[in-house]
């Protein structure tokens, strides 16, 4: 039940600020949400990282005999992943393009890429020239300054980093066998003690730095131990060593995002040609929400639980035309004890949503499901208007192809 | 009336229910009927799908609430919303037994006027009385309290929740 994952005052954890008059502007919208995505972007961030799919637009393939099979294992396995995406990293703004973006070449994306590269470094941040380590938060900064991407998105940007990297740090202290708010102690593996709850481990070198420059600065010589500030030292150095590997991996997924934009602003480039220019904000905008947004069909049977990748065995070709299959896949969740509603509008600030399946239980709305059949584009304009949902709402779109 | 072609007949209905909703206090604005009570507005939409053509018109109903305490402009915004705004919002086949979602197909064959009375009783007695019962914010208030939330997810039934509670509080 969503009730037991989002708990109360689900709203504010998830950072977003209500809806005022004083942020309205589609940009307010993506500066403010990108502040919240918190960890579940870093969660989807970190699975993307560890197998390399495209979760955010999660395909399932299957055909429909199978598609209510598969769905009873998941009610009765819960959300464990039983097959990865049949996507391809990046594929979801490359492949499978409609009309409006046939007429990208190689030449112009490859252009726009190449243009970003400069400012931003080149493969997971390390500069060719000196060998050094560009921080995340860095590259984004060069890249914002440079003019490469809008301020707004430098704030969705640094906000998506800062996410992944408490997620990761997260997952360190899980490691280690300490939560996040445990004090002191050496762990088993002689890792040196944990600061207290209030400090953690940085996940960035300027709050180290200064940490240790404020530890520096009460050290009294002749007064207080040299153990100890050795062993300070020793602490902030292991927590360096963290925080060179959490960039490493925020920056592998920076390079995705930047590969994204580079395409986003190519089809950007194409819409302002054609006259379409109103979508520019938008299609920036999903240049940080595509990779963020679409979960399986599985996860509308388990909304509330932290969203597994779920994706159902291809099988063959589904031969039922686009509403037949939206149709059908509303009426499997129906069978299992789902209300489902159909062509469902919803608000955004990018303009009306039409939702092909909205789902609910218990009196509750679970989420929504956008059908994809014959290859059918999940859209730019799609999916930053379900980002906002999620951001705003809590309202998950799920992607489901037949194929 | 089964000569008629299939916008006609889709006219005819939704006129049919506006007529029958009058003396409830709805009134007819383009494909919706609205009444306005307590600061809030129900409303009854009729939505075309997107399967309609030129030979068929498939239609369904949805039903809402839109408080206005929890609107950004205030009560005063009433009159522009709609039922994307609404925060509680349904299908009117969830008021059916087996909750199906209801769409019904008009075509050069329909018996006009055998849907116009199962679709006029549908909203006479389901569907009005279902809004009427939460056309006020104490209404609203024990519905979210119940946990369910009809057309809302879990965040926007706590913040909608705790939105209007504090709004009852101050002003009491």
């Amino acid at each position: 039940m969503a009730a037991a994952g989002l708990g109360a005052g689900a709203g504010e954890a998830l950072g977003v600020s209500p809806i005022s008059s004083s942020n309205r502007s589609p940009a307010a919208y993506l500066a403010n949400a990108g502040a919240g995505m918190a960890s579940d972007i870093a969660n989807a961030a970190t699975r993307s990282l560890i197998n390399g799919s495209d979760f955010g637009d999660n395909i399932i393939a299957a055909l429909p005999d199978t598609i209510g099979q598969t769905i009873g294992n998941m009610i009765a396995d819960g959300v464990a992943a039983r097959s990865t995406s049949t996507a391809t990293p990046g594929s979801s703004m490359a492949a499978g393009s409609t009309d409006q973006t046939a007429q990208l070449t190689p030449d112009n994306i490859a252009a726009h890429m190449q243009a970003l590269q400069p400012a931003l470094g080149n493969s997971f941040g390390v500069d060719a020239d000196s060998g050094s380590l560009f921080t995340p938060e860095d590259r984004i900064d060069v890249a914002e300054a440079a003019g490469d991407i809008s301020a707004e998105d430098a704030v969705v940007l640094q906000a998506q980093v800062t996410d992944l990297k408490k997620q990761l740090r997260a997952d360190y202290l899980a490691q280690q066998s300490v939560s996040e708010d445990s004090y002191g102690g050496v762990g088993s593996d002689g890792l040196p003690y944990l600061p207290a709850a209030v400090d953690n481990f940085a996940i960035d070198m300027d709050t180290i730095n200064a940490r240790q420059q404020t530890y520096d600065s009460q050290y009294q010589a002749g007064v207080d131990s040299l153990d100890g500030l050795t062993e300070a030292h020793k602490r902030y150095d292991y927590n360096r060593d963290l925080v060179r590997g959490w960039d490493q991996i925020a920056n592998a997924q920076l390079d995705q995002d930047f590969k994204d934009f580079g395409k986003l602003y190519a089809e950007q480039a194409f819409y302002m040609a054609a006259g379409e220019g109103a979508g520019f904000l938008v299609g920036k905008g999903v240049g940080l929400a595509a990779p963020y947004v679409g979960r399986a069909l599985g996860n509308v049977l388990n909304w509330g639980t932290d969203a597994a990748e779920t994706a159902v065995p291809q099988v063959t070709a589904n031969r039922l035309a686009g509403n037949l299959f939206r149709d059908e896949i509303a009426g499997l969740l129906k069978a299992e004890g789902r209300d489902v509603s159909t062509e469902v509008y919803k608000s955004t600030p990018f303009g009306k949503r039409f939702i092909d399946i909205e789902v609910s239980k218990d009196g509750q709305v679970l989420g929504g499901i956008e059908t994809k059949f014959g290859g059918s584009r999940y859209t730019p304009a799609q999916r930053a208007k379900d980002w906002w949902l999620k951001a705003n709402d809590g309202y998950i779109v799920n992607v489901v192809r037949n194929k | 009336m089964t000569t008629l072609d299939p916008k006609a007949i889709y006219d005819h209905v939704v006129a049919s229910c506006a007529e029958t909703l009058r003396s409830a206090g709805y009134a007819r604005r383009g494909s919706s009927l609205r009444k306005e009570a307590n600061g809030n507005v129900a409303i009854v939409e009729f939505q075309k799908s997107s399967k309609s053509n030129a030979e068929a018109i498939v239609f369904t109903i949805n039903l809402g609430i839109v408080c206005g305490r929890l609107l950004e402009g205030g009560e005063s915004s009433l009159k522009k919303v709609g039922i994307v705004d609404a925060h509680v919002r349904q299908r009117v086949g969830m008021l059916l037994a087996d909750r199906p979602d209801k769409w019904w197909t008009i075509d050069p064959k329909t018996d006009a006027n055998s849907l116009i009375e199962e679709i006029s009783s549908l909203i006479e007695y389901e569907a009005a009385p279902y809004l009427d019962r939460h056309l006020n914010d104490d209404a609203l208030v024990a519905l979210w309290e119940s946990g369910q939330s009809p057309g809302l997810t879990e965040t926007q039934r706590l913040r909608y929740l705790t939105r209007l509670t504090s709004a009852k509080e101050c002003a009491e």
